[in-house]
């Protein structure tokens, strides 16, 4: 039998806290706020035997003042994905992202720089590859959201997804990459493969995933916009794209803001 | 959040009965192997344990709510989160335990690691939650799930108590 699957994020950057809030006296903290957000959004499934609804269960949450190298963490979130995923449903990516957004923007005024994401790719295994065309085209119609994107706002992005101890993902990427090429989507435009990796720290605990990482392949293209949107929107797709070319284990993304992103604007 | 599974009826009333409705925590009965530690069945696992009932012709009632997380894994431990949510209670604290328990063979629910157990206000915000671990021996897939009482501070309230469901974790204690 195997384990919960884990949604993980974490977003790196800075968060200027609001103007007089000392956040050792404030009432609400990251796991408060992240509780009270997705309750309100249908989001959140109790911790009861005869709840219904919701999407994920809680686990933890916390608030960082700078925790590890540059960019330094600001906030993660990690919950428990109600299973199974309905075969027209992507990983609820977008939604944990959105919530973890809505959180620190409560907080106070962040920035974001980076992100990290657990995606529990074998919770789609309920469904065949070939009848997740739906859940793919949930996706497509949801890149309406971003179809009105100032082009000024496109980002240049490297995304490294990692395996751990899992090999698949490093020769499935080549055709992922073509796969991801051939939909009619413009929010995330992926130029080529590299062998640079995004890393970001602090690591999260190999007994999540298969970590620690390893076998890996990052992505580097552009985002219709630097958006916890569309990194929810890009990590739901690449979720779909390593489960069709063979995944079936948690995959890390980290996913940064190209540092020459202006020039590929 | 009032209408929600683990609502709970503080009566001033004095709690007639107690009538154990559910199976929270039992003990091996009859097994052919020593019981270990072990994954938990999903349809079994994390039946509420409600323990209760009060006089119904009670005049005056009070409502809050008992809340928690799924047991998780937090580093080298098991860990779950507890906490209250006033409704009308005149109460500014509840002292909320969270014990956790873990799945064994012959089906029982053990309690594992010392009980957290913290006077806190209403919410679940910063500080205002308790929290049960349990540390892990090994990332064995295991059964767990954490019992949750609140006894709000100066209101006499009934036990009940609520049981989060089963969860499969990577943590295994022995």
């Amino acid at each position: 039998m195997r384990p919960d699957s884990i949604l993980f994020t974490a977003l790196h950057g800075e968060l200027a806290l609001q103007p007089g809030q000392d956040p050792h006296l404030a009432a609400s903290d990251a796991y408060s706020l992240f509780v009270a957000r997705s309750a309100a959004m249908g989001w959140l499934a109790e911790a009861a035997e005869d709840a219904s609804g919701g999407i994920w269960g809680m686990n933890d949450a916390g608030q960082d003042s700078g925790c590890g190298s540059q960019p330094k963490r600001i906030a993660w979130f990690q919950v428990s994905l109600i299973e199974p995923i309905a075969a027209d449903r992507p990983l609820p990516v977008q939604a944990l992202l959105s919530c973890a957004g809505d959180v620190v923007a409560r907080i106070g005024t962040p920035r974001l720089d980076a992100a990290r994401l657990l995606l529990p790719v074998q919770s789609l295994a309920g469904s065949a590859a070939s009848s997740r065309v739906s859940a793919v085209m949930t996706l497509l119609q949801g890149a309406g959201w971003f179809v009105d994107c100032d082009r000024q706002s496109r980002t240049g992005v490297d995304v490294t997804l990692d395996g751990g101890q899992d090999p698949i993902l490093r020769s499935a990427a080549p055709e992922m990459l073509a796969w991801i090429r051939g939909l009619a989507q413009d929010v995330f435009w992926c130029d080529s493969l590299t062998d640079e990796v995004v890393v970001l720290e602090p690591a999260v605990s190999d007994e999540l995933w298969l970590g620690p990482a390893y076998h890996r392949a990052t992505f580097r293209g552009s985002l219709a916009e630097w958006s916890v949107d569309a990194l929810g929107w890009l990590a739901a797709l690449l979720a779909e794209a390593s489960f069709r070319h063979g995944v079936t284990t948690s995959l890390m993304l980290t996913a940064r803001r190209s540092s020459d992103s202006a020039s590929r604007m | 959040m009032l209408v929600c599974r683990s609502l709970r009826m503080i009566l001033t009333a004095a709690v007639l009965s107690v009538a154990l409705l559910g199976g929270s925590q039992t003990s091996a009965i009859a097994a052919p192997a020593i019981p270990a530690p072990a994954p938990a069945p999903y349809s079994t696992s994390g039946k509420v344990g409600l323990k209760s009932t009060g006089d119904r012709t009670a005049s005056s009632v009070c409502f809050f709510a008992t809340n928690g997380d799924y047991v998780h894994r937090s580093g080298s431990d098991a860990s779950g989160h507890g906490w209250w949510v006033n409704g009308n209670c005149r109460a500014t604290f509840a002292v909320v335990t969270v014990q956790l328990q873990e799945y064994y063979s012959d089906g029982s629910w053990r309690n594992k690691g010392a009980p957290g157990r913290r006077t806190v206000r209403s919410g679940g915000g910063r500080g205002n939650r308790a929290t049960g671990r349990a540390g892990c021996n090994n990332s064995s897939v295991t059964g767990w799930r954490s019992v949750i009482d609140v006894d709000v501070v100066g209101v006499a309230d009934d036990p009940r108590k609520l049981t989060t469901p089963g969860r499969n974790i990577s943590c295994r204690r022995f």
